[in-house]
């Protein structure tokens, strides 16, 4: 038997979990565990705020695909933290956030500092506990961490109030790692279930797999179904990656900055493979006349997920790698030329070309001349907005957990930390944080938690002095009414970015922009990269809200818009 | 293949019990309620009762618009919920009228 308090059994769970990183802020209510973890081998980074510590711990955990944690102190420090973590929950990434709150006494008195940090959490998080006892911590850290990485992973919050930090109470042996319900998504669907899934493929004539988030890891598999149906795959924001951007059988991004083809393929097929994806509004347009002659199997460790957007025909329980390596022995191997013919017509009739995709200082450019020079083991992290959708269209993703976006909350401010994250969690991977004026302002603070660290993120700073995508729909469909977008007080970055200590870089009065931004990126340490952007340059194609995703605007028709 | 009704206009009964047993039966309730609202369940009534095995119990009645399978998925996965069933008379009923529509 041992004596620790509750703050040091936090700490030494975190190690028997395997968390050497740990971003937050300290404040009244956690300065016990703050002062327990400096025992112990853990580095503590200190964000400035305490949503740039969520995302941090975000990108650290969208990297490595495991739980990573991030920690608060009472009041407005979880208040801040509120929104990293229904980012966390919109994205299904594993958190473990810990946080501070006032003594077990003054629970319920308007204490100072004191908010109902369980009541706050119920709708945003996987999970959530307030902690009335160290001896429940032990089981509560394990319960916390296998939650929050297993079946659909998510953020799980532990709210410990002091007193219960500095409690001793004696410790026997530490708990297995074990969820309360046991590891949820180890399991298959029924064999009738596959069976009937099987047959339905066997007999469809125009397949297509719509991956995303949750079909990331099951690239093969995914490719192999793919190779056995004749089928084409798209795919969501969230699954960018899953296949490498010049696989054969990837026919682009769907949704409202889709790919064309994509777009396309999903009004014309009679076999939809949903592979965890979650039918999101912004993925399909309009629900009703999504993928409309279409039957559909839909895969997914959440069986909440089914039928929830759309019914499905078949409905598969179970982690997408598993349930298609189950599913691929009942399939025969079948050619479908005619659905091959149609496929290459639409690639033919509906090219994607990005505009400026050559010059350096467009903003397509400097996205394809940046991936080419950091390579293809690079991660990016984006903001949101226009920034967000130009990488989706121009970065090559080659795997997953190498495209860092805040898909389902569309955050933006998500990402500088993110990006700090990515590269915390991978040390000498390149990474660059492609961003927005107007998001990179919503987290800036945390460029001088990048200079403190001497991280090597590369920020490609797209300075176009708007609310891009909120001006971009202003235009289409606002009248031209550009109300509250404009950003009349522009930072100059450069200076901004050096006053923090970070190499700036301007690639306006650059003649020769392409060897400005090699430099850049070459040099050691983090560096901010600003392409001014022209506020009436739009993203497309788009699909206007409400609309079928067939009925995308492209740029031809609504250039000067 | 003709695409599954989705518009939850067929229902079953008025009304469907549910039988929830639960760990900490107040942050259950909490969570329970969240999800109602979150996913706009109407909620009819609502009884919480102590456990013989120390699991309390909630039993919880909802507007049936045909979504309760997708509903008692998404209880059953609340960490809170030890198990989740349609009430037993609502099983009867479900199974009375799945024999009559065989009939």
């Amino acid at each position: 038997m041992t004596r620790l308090t509750g703050a040091r059994i936090i700490a030494q769970s975190l190690c028997r979990h395997g968390i050497t990183t740990v971003a937050g802020i300290p404040g009244g209510a956690n300065l016990p565990l703050f002062d327990a973890l400096a025992e112990t081998p853990i580095r503590i980074v200190l964000a400035r705020h305490e949503q740039g510590a969520g995302f941090i711990a975000q990108g650290m955990a969208r990297v490595t695909g495991r739980a990573q944690v991030c920690l608060a102190t009472s009041g407005p420090g979880v208040m801040n933290l509120l929104t990293a973590i229904a980012d966390a929950k919109a994205d299904s990434v594993p958190l473990v956030c810990i946080t501070g709150q006032v003594p077990r006494s003054l629970l319920g008195t308007d204490a100072f500092q004191e908010v109902d940090v369980y009541g706050l959490t119920i709708p945003i998080a996987k999970h959530n506990v307030l902690v009335r006892r160290a001896a429940d911590l032990p089981r509560v850290m394990a319960e916390a961490f296998a939650l929050a990485t297993s079946g659909r992973p998510g953020p799980v919050v532990v709210d410990v109030p002091r007193d219960v930090q500095t409690e001793a109470v004696e410790l026997g042996a530490w708990p297995a790692s074990a969820g309360p319900k046991g590891p949820a998504g180890s399991g298959l669907p029924e064999p009738g279930d596959l069976a009937f899934a099987a047959a339905l493929l066997a007999r469809c004539e125009r397949p297509l797999l719509y991956c995303g988030g949750g079909a990331a890891k099951a690239g093969e598999a995914i490719a192999a179904l793919a190779e056995t149906l004749d089928a084409p795959v798209v795919t969501t924001l969230m699954g960018l990656g899953l296949l490498p951007p010049n696989h054969p059988r990837l026919a682009g991004m769907i949704g409202m900055h889709g790919a064309p083809t994509a777009n396309h393929l999903l009004a014309r097929c009679d076999m939809l493979v949903a592979v965890g994806a979650r039918f999101d509004d912004r993925a399909t347009g309009d629900a009703k006349r999504f993928c409309p002659g279409a039957s559909v199997v839909h895969i997914d460790i959440d069986p909440a997920e089914h039928h929830k957007n759309r019914q499905a025909h078949v409905a598969l329980a179970g982690d997408a790698g598993r349930v298609l390596a189950a599913l691929l022995p009942l399939l025969p191997a079948r050619s479908r030329p005619a659905w091959t013919a149609i496929r290459e017509r639409l690639a033919r009739e509906h090219p994607f070309a990005l505009p400026g995709i050559d010059d350096p200082k467009s903003p397509y450019g400097v996205l394809a001349a940046a991936a080419g020079m950091l390579g293809p083991d690079a991660v990016v992290a984006t903001d949101v907005g226009q920034n967000q959708m130009r990488a989706a269209q121009a970065w090559p993703c080659h795997r997953p957990g190498r495209f860092l976006t805040s898909g389902g909350l569309g955050t933006m401010g998500f990402g500088l930390p993110a990006a700090i994250g990515a590269a915390l969690a991978e040390p000498g991977r390149p990474v660059a944080c492609v961003t927005g004026d107007g998001g990179l302002l919503m987290n800036v603070q945390e460029l001088a938690t990048l200079a403190e660290l001497g991280l090597p993120v590369k920020i490609l700073l797209m300075d176009n002095g708007v609310l891009g995508l909120v001006r971009q729909q202003q235009a289409l469909f606002v009248g031209g009414r550009y109300t509250a977008s404009t950003f009349t007080a522009r930072p100059n970055f450069t200076a901004l970015a050096a006053s923090f200590g970070i190499a700036a870089l301007d690639l306006e009065p650059c003649r020769d922009g392409r060897a400005a931004l090699a430099a850049a990126l070459a040099a050691p340490g983090p560096a901010l990269v600003r392409l001014p952007v022209d506020p009436d340059a739009h993203v497309y194609p788009m699909v206007p809200p409400g609309a079928a995703n067939h009925e995308m605007i492209l740029e031809n028709r609504h250039a000067h818009a | 293949m003709p695409t599954p009704k989705n518009d939850h206009a067929w229902t079953a009964a008025a009304s469907a019990v549910l039988e929830l047993t639960t760990g900490d039966t107040l942050a259950a309730l909490r969570h329970v309620a969240a999800c109602l609202a979150r996913r706009s369940y109407p909620l009819l009534g609502l009884a919480c009762t102590p456990g013989a095995t120390g699991n309390g119990r909630l039993v919880v009645t909802v507007a049936d618009d045909g979504r309760l399978e997708r509903l008692l998925a998404e209880l059953r996965a609340l960490p809170e919920i030890v198990a989740a069933r349609l009430g037993r008379g609502q099983q009867a009923a479900q199974a009375g009228l799945v024999n009559d529509a065989a009939a």
